[in-house]
């Protein structure tokens, strides 16, 4: 696609674990990402969803710079910026920002709100004056629902959905194109969460920035995302818009995923099955296709043969075996929809 | 709506007397090993500050016909083997024990920070920096200092430099574990995605937590220095036994200890009192600045 | 019949360099034999607070609790730091949300339960790790028999927790106390642990007060649910009741801000209703309601005076002065 902000292609990350002392003794080697591919257009929200250990933050990490990529590329607006040095890069992160997860690590202690804001806009020289740049730190905190009072604050003086917003208002300081959001409203109580992400919905509306919401909550995530691709053990499962994603899920992960999100109703009682087990270590991750050790559908094929994420409807991409039968005898077809 | 609907809950008594937040200086006060600790340095210091003004008596002024003396009012600790006045001496060597703990503990903060940053941002020069110290710190730190002392010929310089020595590895393996903690914390991250530069954030993200963690190592450092320039005088590897010391008053001390104990006593005796009053500073120190020590919160 | 636990007029307040905080301000509730009470809150609501105070699990030095915490007739408040260890992990036991942090890394999981068994019901130590094993097996942990011989670092997060609650169930606890059981767990992993507490409990008949923020958790596994909003117990009523029909503002805000997976599919302009402002700080007590800086229904009256809750027939108490779907509304 030549219209997409960003593309990633065959994003591979491998981290080393335990080197011992000058490289000796044994080391391990884990595939967090293993040949990831997706593309963001401008002004849309990709959502990457999965559990713990799936990968999905390093996607965001490779994506900012956080971590190097072992292999693929990081294509901006039809330049590879992967393989840019730290210093063209440096320049280049004020298109692309990162709201983190953790409200209270994410802020300096020691820093004041204004110095905190105040950080990108001088790093990227987009303010001159003193007097220019407490202007946009308080047009900033007024973006995100705060008063302009605040900026002479302490973070330890705010409790953590106003520490989001600010964390959010430092992202936007640069007017970036893509902003990567790390499970950003994941460590938030219930009332504020809601508060978070229609803020987010907000500023999309505004200012036209593309997000890439990571999270592990699809019920959040439907509310924020305009397309949802699922994570599995370091590769993805499933690539849809919204809609169909949820209306028919093409992966038996998504579907386990979708059944397992709890109801708020005591009336309503679950009727899929439950997902076995629990998710495989990304040290040996099995055979085939990797989701084969829990999936309820399996056959020996899916043992021993990668399941390539091939196209099944529209913009509708799954790496599954069953999406090669026909239609009729697809159990992910014919099973009762998992919402209503 | 009539008020006689509302049903309103009874008030709630306060279970603590609410004082509000207390000022650092008041926590610091609160603190009882804090304040006893340099209160007695601080005697200390003075009174090694005004020794001209406590005692008239050069302490090297040598004086044959007053040798061995006891204790007297013109000479309260009395008199060594060459008649200089026992207590004018320990005053003097009070200025030399201080000045060498100080300035070593100076010394070794800064040149262990400088490393400690480095090594701990810079992972490709970790690996050898931090084997250098880790080959320092295998050696006893007595033994180095000796060594040093030796090749070098004895002087204060060279005192304070090798046992600064001895203490650099100690502070920059410190400095390297807090900045390998804090360079983890998202908001090193989030500076690095503003756009950051490496050094901005080593010195205004990183550097300031690393300051709590130094001052109460520098408190320890203090101590063990003034130990080790003591013990460096006694074995005579220290500086020249012209200039009196603690550790040089104790030498000299040594081979008429049963004519004279009050010789190896006495600067004995201060030289503990001022450890043991350094390392209450930085007990209460890092009780009141290391998070994890602090009490629930 | 006597309620198992219960607790009344509960207040904890905690000393720091900040002030002192009031995490738990006048909370009363009972826990009867064999039923699955939730406390559901938001940080700084004193949930957890709570149920460590039951346990006397708070720090000493810095910490002072009032009211009354009664089990099975005896005042826990008033038992020795002795008497207190023979009832926790026997009589009361408790589960916490990070199960790495509660498991001994350098013990073996095989030593760890039997050592309970041994402390508590005074078990051989054969016996102890057969028992062990039983436990193990009951809650689903496969090849229960090698995994004792198992370091806790071996176990993923969701056979962790298994881990814990086989202990915590290990010597038939009358109560366990379950503080945020799967916040720490993936969405897969949590619906299989909280099937797990719902079966076990079918078979043990052990009372369970479960501490959650999650709504979704306390429809899965409550009998009866008190909500807490800094510090205050403000609703209690059965899951069923609180769910149809909330009476307190923010037990409905909460409630309708909970994302349900689907509500999209019919409504393309929907958006997830949420509660405006902040939770308040436990550092200062405000005069009136603690929720009427939120709360969209709030009067003068709520400034003024903090409501006193409510009991109602139906065991559906709440303490607001204007409440949401109550019945016989006595001022509209």
């Amino acid at each position: 696609m030549s219209d997409a902000l960003l593309c990633v292609n065959d994003l591979k990350k491998r981290f080393v674990l335990g080197g011992g002392i000058l490289g000796l003794g044994t080391t391990q080697e884990v595939d967090a990402v293993s040949g990831v591919s997706f593309t963001i257009a401008a002004g849309e929200t990709l959502a990457l969803v999965g559990e713990s250990g799936c990968g999905k933050s390093t996607v965001g990490r490779c994506i900012l710079r956080l971590e190097t990529p072992t292999d693929g590329q990081v294509v901006l607006d039809g330049e590879r910026i992967d393989d840019l040095s730290p210093e063209t890069f440096r320049k280049l992160r004020k298109r692309i920002q990162v709201v983190f997860q953790d409200p209270f690590s994410s802020l300096n202690p020691r820093r004041k709100i204004r110095d905190i804001l105040a950080e990108p806009l001088r790093n990227f020289g987009l303010v001159r004056t003193r007097a220019e740049c407490d202007r946009k730190v308080a047009e900033l905190l007024q973006i995100v629902g705060l008063s302009e009072d605040v900026a002479h604050r302490w973070p330890h003086e705010f409790s953590g959905g106003q520490r989001q917003r600010i964390g959010i208002a430092r992202a936007l300081a640069s007017d970036p194109d893509l902003i990567v959001c790390d499970e950003a409203v994941s460590a938030l109580d219930v009332s504020v969460k809601a508060q978070i992400v229609n803020l987010l919905k907000d500023i999309q509306k505004k200012t036209g920035t593309a997000f890439l919401f990571i999270s592990h909550d699809l019920a959040i995530v439907e509310n924020i995302s305009h397309r949802v691709a699922v994570m599995y053990l370091g590769k993805l499962a499933e690539i849809a818009p919204r809609e169909a994603i949820l209306r028919r899920p093409r992966h038996p992960y998504t579907r386990a995923l979708m059944s397992a999100v709890p109801i708020p109703d005591p009336a309503m009682r679950r009727t899929e099955p439950l997902l076995k087990g629990d998710v495989p270590s990304p040290i040996a991750p099995p055979s085939g296709c990797r989701f084969h050790t829990r999936c309820p559908f399996v056959e020996e094929r899916c043992r021993t043969e990668v399941p390539e994420l091939r196209p099944v409807a529209a913009g509708h991409l799954a790496a599954c075996h069953l999406n090669d039968l026909a239609d009729g005898e697809n159990p992910l077809l014919s099973a009762p929809p998992v919402v209503a | 709506m009539g008020d006689g609907e509302v049903l309103v809950a009874p008030a709630l008594p306060d279970l603590f007397e609410d004082r509000g937040r207390r000022s650092a200086l008041a926590a610091v006060l609160a603190h009882k090993a804090i304040v006893i600790g340099a209160a007695i340095v601080l005697v200390i210091t003075l009174m090694a500050v005004c020794a001209p003004w406590l005692t008239p008596i050069d302490p090297t002024a040598i004086a044959p016909l007053e040798r061995l003396k006891g204790p007297s009012l013109a000479h309260p600790f009395g008199t060594d083997m060459l008649g200089r006045d026992l207590f004018s001496r320990v005053l003097y060597g009070a200025r030399i024990s201080l000045f060498v703990g100080f300035v070593i503990a100076a010394l070794s903060s800064i040149i262990g920070l400088v490393i400690g940053l480095v090594a701990g941002y810079w992972r490709r020069l970790d690996g050898i920096v931090m084997r250098l110290m880790d080959a320092l710190m295998s050696i006893p730190g007595i033994l180095l200092a000796i060594a040093f002392m030796a090749i070098s010929g004895g002087s204060m310089g060279n005192v304070i430099l090798a046992i600064t020595i001895v203490e650099v590895p100690r502070v920059a393996r410190l400095v390297r574990g807090t900045v390998l903690s804090v360079r983890r914390q998202a908001y090193v991250e989030a500076a690095v995605a503003s756009g950051s530069r490496s050094l901005t954030i080593l010195l205004s993200h990183i550097l300031p937590n690393t300051i709590a963690p130094i001052i109460i190592q520098a408190t320890y450092v203090c101590a063990s220095a003034m130990l080790l320039e003591s013990v460096l005088s006694f074995i005579g590897a220290g500086i020249p036994p012209s200039i009196p010391t603690w550790g040089n008053i104790m030498a000299d001390g040594r081979s008429i200890w049963q004519l004279k104990p009050s010789m190896i006593f006495l600067p004995a005796l201060f030289l503990s009192l001022t450890i043991l009053a350094i390392n209450l500073v930085g007990d209460g120190l890092r009780d009141l600045l290391d998070p994890r020590q602090a009490g629930n919160g | 019949m006597a309620p198992l636990l219960s607790i009344t007029d509960l207040q904890v307040h905690f000393r720091t360099p900040r002030g002192v905080s009031r995490a738990v301000e006048g909370v009363s509730f009972d826990v009867n034999a064999g039923e699955t009470l939730a406390i559901v809150g938001e940080s700084g609501s004193g949930k957890s607070v709570t149920s460590m105070a039951v346990l006397r699990l708070l720090p000493t030095k810095t910490t002072r609790v009032s009211g009354s915490i009664r089990f099975e007739d005896r005042e826990l408040l008033d038992l020795s730091e002795d008497e207190m260890r023979g009832i926790r992990g026997n009589a009361i036991s408790m589960i916490f949300q990070e199960p790495m942090t509660a498991l001994n890394p350098v013990l073996t999981i095989g030593s760890q339960i039997a050592e309970a068994l041994m402390l508590h019901q005074g078990l051989g130590k054969r016996q102890a790790l057969a028992r062990g094993t039983e436990m193990l097996d009951l809650v689903g942990i496969p090849a229960a028999a090698r995994r004792m011989s198992d370091y806790p670092h071996k176990l993923s997060g969701g056979m962790r927790q298994r881990v814990m609650i086989a202990m915590a169930l290990a010597c038939e606890p009358r109560l366990l106390i379950a503080d945020e059981p799967t916040t720490a767990l993936d969405v897969s992993i949590q619906a299989q642990i909280l099937e797990l507490m719902r079966s076990l409990k079918a078979r043990t008949g052990a009372a369970v007060v479960i501490v959650t923020h999650d709504l979704g958790v306390v429809a899965e596994v409550a009998d009866r649910v008190a909500v807490m909003y800094a510090g205050q117990k403000i609703e209690e009523a059965s899951a069923t009741q609180l769910f149809a029909r909330p009476h307190h503002p923010y037990t409905s805000g909460l409630l309708r801000a909970m994302p349900r997976l689907g509500t999209s599919l019919h409504d393309p302009d929907w958006t997830l209703a949420s509660i405006p402002g902040q939770v308040p700080s436990p550092f200062s007590r405000q005069e009136g309601c603690a929720f009427a800086p939120r709360c969209a229904k709030a009067k003068d009256v709520c400034r003024r005076h903090r409501p006193a809750l409510r009991p109602a027939e139906d065991g559906h108490s709440h303490a607001c002065h204007f409440p949401d779907n109550a019945t016989g509304a006595d001022h509209v």
